[in-house]
């Protein structure tokens, strides 16, 4: 195991301990102040909008808006499978099913 | 403790086995071919137990990138664990100082989803709660460590693989969606993350357009006034 890898793993654990720990001790005594209440609740939708957008539309850092581009299509499929069922397993399991059947459809020589 | 005490959080934490340990076998898989000997992966997975960060942590690890850029990053996807922790607060009981720790250092996504709808029930305790968590992780460091071990085995192609964790961010995404400001909201993030990835692609995109998306949210609803029926 290599030094790096370690401050790695301690340093990931210091700022994932810190915000799960905080308010739970914090606001076992005092009350949360109302801005931060506020800012805060934006956050979840802001960052995973963030993560899905630069991992979906951009290929090779640039902006991929094509069919050429495979995970397009499977992840709009992916969004509505996971709007109407609200499952993380049921989600996952038709999203790649959908990914791999896509791109095995595009890998395919044409039919005519 | 007996078993019957355990029986419970166990069952209950069973539907996040179905997702974790999938998703924790492309990880451990992912982490190894980056560099993390099968030690280190479980060490990872119990002490930091944050799927989305674990990923990005193997992928820019696996890209060079620095020390300080990872840990920033992982601070950054998890900071919504503050708002996990916060809301949690409000159902506890517990005043001994570690044992909130303890409950609190098993807040998840899938954890934070479960528990606050268990809270409801009148038999579900803290003790339970924290259970659940642990049960929880456990499922993750599996996943991880068979991940580690066997995963070159498994012959799980990346971009398959990398469509899993796409497809988990989605039904997170999707389990967020409450109200109509909700979907303005994946909007504005949406075209904030495109603005600023567009220009500028370091790990302080993701700080950069966050902070614009919330700044944009906030002003519209003090517009329209609804910060304010929020807060009541």
């Amino acid at each position: 195991m290599n030094n790096r890898i370690v401050l790695v793993i301690i340093g990931m654990f210091v700022v994932t301990f810190i915000p799960r720990i905080l308010p739970t001790l914090l606001f076992s005594k005092y009350e949360m102040p109302k801005w931060l209440r506020r800012g805060i609740k934006y956050v979840p939708i802001s960052v995973f909008s963030y993560l899905i957008m630069t991992d979906v539309l951009f290929v090779e850092q640039k902006i991929a808006l094509s069919f050429a581009n495979v995970k397009l299509l499977p992840a709009l499929a992916t969004l509505i499978v996971a709007i109407k069922s609200k499952s993380i397993g049921i989600t996952i399991l038709v999203g790649v099913l959908g990914y791999i059947l896509y791109q095995y459809g595009m890998t395919m020589p044409p039919l005519l | 403790m007996t078993y019957k005490n355990l029986k419970k959080p166990f069952i209950i934490s069973l539907p996040i086995a179905l997702g974790y340990i999938p998703l924790g076998i492309v990880c451990g898989m992912l982490l190894n071919n980056a560099g993390l000997n099968p030690y280190s992966v479980v060490a990872m997975s119990f002490l930091v137990f944050a799927g989305s960060s674990q990923f990005v942590a193997a992928s820019m690890l696996a890209h060079g990138a620095t020390l300080i850029a990872i840990v920033v990053t992982t601070f950054i996807i998890n900071l919504r664990q503050l708002i996990y922790s916060s809301s949690l607060a409000n159902h506890l009981t517990e005043k001994n100082p570690l044992k909130i720790i303890a409950f609190s250092q098993f807040i998840t996504d899938e954890t934070f989803a479960i528990n606050s709808r268990q809270y409801n029930d009148a038999s579900w305790s803290d003790t339970d709660a924290t259970l659940l968590g642990l049960f929880s992780n456990l499922h993750w460091v599996i996943g991880n460590l068979i991940g580690a071990l066997f995963g070159k085995y498994l012959g799980i192609p990346t971009g398959v693989a990398g469509f899993a964790l796409t497809a988990m961010f989605i039904a997170l995404l999707a389990l967020q969606i409450r109200q109509k400001s909700d979907v303005r909201l994946c909007v504005i993030g949406a075209f904030s993350a495109i603005a600023v990835y567009s220009f500028n692609q370091s790990g302080f995109s993701i700080i950069i357009s966050t902070a614009i998306s919330v700044l944009i949210a906030a002003f519209i609803d003090n517009l329209t006034g609804k910060a304010e029926v929020d807060d009541e």
